[in-house]
């Protein structure tokens, strides 16, 4: 029995953003992009694992003085201080905005059902904030999330970083004009790993375990797939309308009820479809997303991609100069901007990877909205629309119930 | 006992944790060896010179050009490498092109190349350094009883394993013949003819060899060390409380071929049979 359709008029008649205007050769710039602006203070709310792996890429900026940090933990605030020494520490996050006036950008990577609070106080104090994706656990939440930003005069930005890689970037108009008619879309997260943490001082392991219950948690499905899920809403410029999903717990059968092992199958309005696959009992092949079209295929790999022809597919002009790969048996392009010349550079190693992380390139974005204007990379509506589509994965998933998306 | 293992830093990691409190249950336990596990991953992808997205990378294209900045245990890395660079009269050096050629600012916490072509290679003592940290995180949340190991090469034993007087370590096929026993210490082995594919079927070189006569007479370097590659096998375990420092100056030793007056006193070496 499909489940009721969530909010078909808003999600439905809207689709991202404009997908022309990205020329194959792209500017170089976006692999080693710089800061304009010096001396821009910025927080991090929220130092766990994503909080720190924020600081550990602030720090190459060194037009960035992270001068503030927040936690409720005083240990994780404690571990983060180690990359950020003269940032004043604070255990709320109301606290710091009234103490500190001069931060003008603030990363918000609480757990997600925390976002929320947190957000809508950073723009009504007026500041610039990037939020980690998904941006909440709740359909509710993400609307709500995604009007305070309408009507927010600050920058806010969703942090689905696909969209700021330049190889995703490269990759995104290559699956209409290379691609040509879709066939399938494939996209999997294997990593070996229990998810639970222990506790830290003056806090429940329930707390500390926020991704294990069931009451707060959107699941593999909206927690890490979201972020995948995102990659072919862009690429596409649409979302599915159906959601099917089942999972279990295979490995860890700890007394937790949240799947470690999911399939999700999500279904566009003509029949395309993409399967999604996650679970925490297995690491082989670990993150990528496949897109398959009649004239080839993409497999983008966050720091890595490729283009696979069809032998029968028309060569293009380019093709003659981009670097190639043999990737699984397979002669694969690499979709690298200016791939050519970071190879006579010697920056090209081990499999023309990009010189820095994902995260990086969204911090980067982001900042570069705060400081120059530039367009918003991922507006808090277009990261709505993912994390809503990551929170109906995890519904299916829990249901075992088809989810209709915008469908009724 | 617990095992966790991960591969990182092209060669595995494994961890015997023992739960040795009572509210240590088992889930909790492993939840806590996959910190320290994430302590390790986190490492590897900062300090490969593999690829290109890591932090060294990062270093290896910017510092030449303008200081770049580090967290406090990524200082306290190069710090030690800097000692032991001194120390070692050179015998161990991160750095490719030049030797020693980079200024760590302890105000800032920055860190800049002196030249264009200086590049840095991390190698084991970024294995030890990832250990440590991972014992350090082993600490932190409460563990007190654990052998940490990293390629068999390098390893921390946390406490005592039930029933013995230590975490005995072979360092041989027949594990009686040559041993170390670990007590809240770490140490690491190097053996130049570990890997007799490599150059001259040495894998481990000495870097004053390399360098230039200006870089030779670089300041700090109290005497002109000697340019000869060390020919004859060699193989040493030093033992000490870090596995960073013990990393580092097992590689020192097998191309010094003798503990030099710098040696610290906080370690021990000892030179192995040269067939294990």
């Amino acid at each position: 029995m499909p489940r009721p359709p969530h909010d078909r008029r808003t999600f439905i008649t809207q689709t991202v953003g404009a997908l022309s205007g990205l020329a194959l050769m792209p500017d170089p710039s976006w692999l080693l992009p710089t800061l304009r602006s010096q001396g821009v203070r910025v927080a991090v709310i929220g130092t766990g694992r994503q909080g720190r792996a924020i600081l550990t890429e602030l720090q190459k900026i060194p037009q960035i003085e992270v001068a503030a940090l927040c936690d409720r933990s005083a240990a994780r605030l404690e571990t983060a201080r180690t990359r950020a020494r003269n940032a004043e520490v604070f255990s709320e996050h109301r606290a710091l905005l009234d103490a500190r006036p001069d931060i003008t950008a603030i990363m918000v990577a609480t757990p997600t059902h925390r976002h929320r609070a947190i957000v809508e106080d950073v723009m009504a104090a007026g500041r610039h904030v990037f939020c980690e994706a998904p941006i909440a656990s709740t359909v509710a939440d993400c609307h709500a999330m995604a009007a305070a930003a309408a009507s927010a005069k600050t920058v806010c930005h969703a942090g689905f970083q696909g969209r700021s890689n330049p190889t995703y970037r490269r990759a995104q108009p290559l699956v209409r004009t290379e691609l040509r008619d879709l066939v399938s879309m494939f996209a999997q997260w294997h990593r070996k790993t229990t998810w639970r943490v222990p506790a830290g001082a003056g806090e429940t392991e329930q707390e500390a375990n926020w991704r294990l219950d069931p009451a707060v948690s959107t699941g593999l499905a909206g927690e890490v797939g979201a972020q995948q899920m995102d990659v072919a809403h862009w690429c596409r410029g649409s979302y599915p309308t159906r959601i099917t999903g089942r999972g279990g717990v295979r490995l860890h059968k700890d007394g937790r009820t949240v799947a470690d092992t999911i399939a999700v199958d999500l279904i566009w309005e003509d029949g395309i479809v993409m399967r999604y696959e996650a679970t925490l009992a297995n690491s082989h092949g670990g993150q990528f997303e496949l897109v398959h079209g009649i004239n080839g295929s993409i497999r983008l790999a966050w720091t890595h991609g490729w283009l696979f022809k069809e032998a029968d597919a028309p060569t293009q002009g380019w093709e003659v100069y981009a670097t190639r790969q043999d990737v699984l048996d397979q002669e694969g392009i690499v979709l690298i901007a200016d791939a050519t010349q970071l190879a006579a550079q010697g920056q090209l190693q081990s499999g023309a990877s990009l010189p820095h992380p994902s995260l990086y390139y969204a911090l980067m974005d982001f900042l570069k909205s705060v400081t120059e204007g530039a367009p918003v990379a991922c507006s808090f509506q277009d990261g709505a629309r993912s994390s809503i589509v990551g929170i109906l994965a995890h519904e299916a998933v829990t249901t075992g119930e088809t989810v209709v998306v915008g469908g009724g | 006992m617990l095992r966790l293992a991960t591969a990182a830093m092209g060669t595995r990691f494994e961890f015997a944790l023992v739960a040795d409190r009572d509210d240590h249950s088992t889930a909790r336990l492993r939840a806590v060896g996959e910190q320290a596990l994430e302590a390790i991953g986190d490492w590897h992808r900062r300090l490969t010179r593999f690829e290109p997205d890591s932090w060294l990378c990062h270093l290896n294209r910017t510092a030449a050009r303008e200081p770049v900045r580090l967290d406090e245990a990524t200082f306290a890395l190069f710090h030690d490498a800097q000692e032991v660079w001194r120390a070692s009269g050179g015998a161990f050096d991160i750095t490719r092109g030049h030797g020693n050629a980079l200024v760590l600012d302890d105000t800032d916490l920055t860190l800049r190349f002196l030249h264009d072509d200086v590049s840095v290679d991390l190698g084991g003592i970024g294995k030890g350094h990832a250990l440590d940290c991972a014992a350090e995180c082993l600490r932190g949340y409460g563990v007190t009883r654990a052998l940490l190991q990293g390629g068999t090469s390098s390893g921390t034993g946390l406490g005592r394993p039930p029933g013995a007087g230590g975490w005995r370590v072979g360092l041989a096929p027949d594990p009686e013949r040559e041993t170390v026993d670990l007590v809240d210490a770490s140490f690491a082995v190097s053996d130049n003819g570990s890997q007799p594919d490599a150059p001259l079927g040495r894998h481990i070189v000495d870097p004053r060899a390399a360098m230039s006569d200006a870089a030779a007479d670089a300041p700090g370097l109290k005497t002109r060390p000697p340019m000869a590659l060390p020919t004859e096998r060699r193989r040493v375990v030093v033992t000490g409380p870090s596995a960073r420092v013990a990393d580092a100056w097992s590689t020192a030793l097998v191309v010094l071929g003798a503990v030099p007056p710098g040696f610290p006193g906080a370690y021990h070496a000892r030179f192995l049979r040269s067939e294990p």
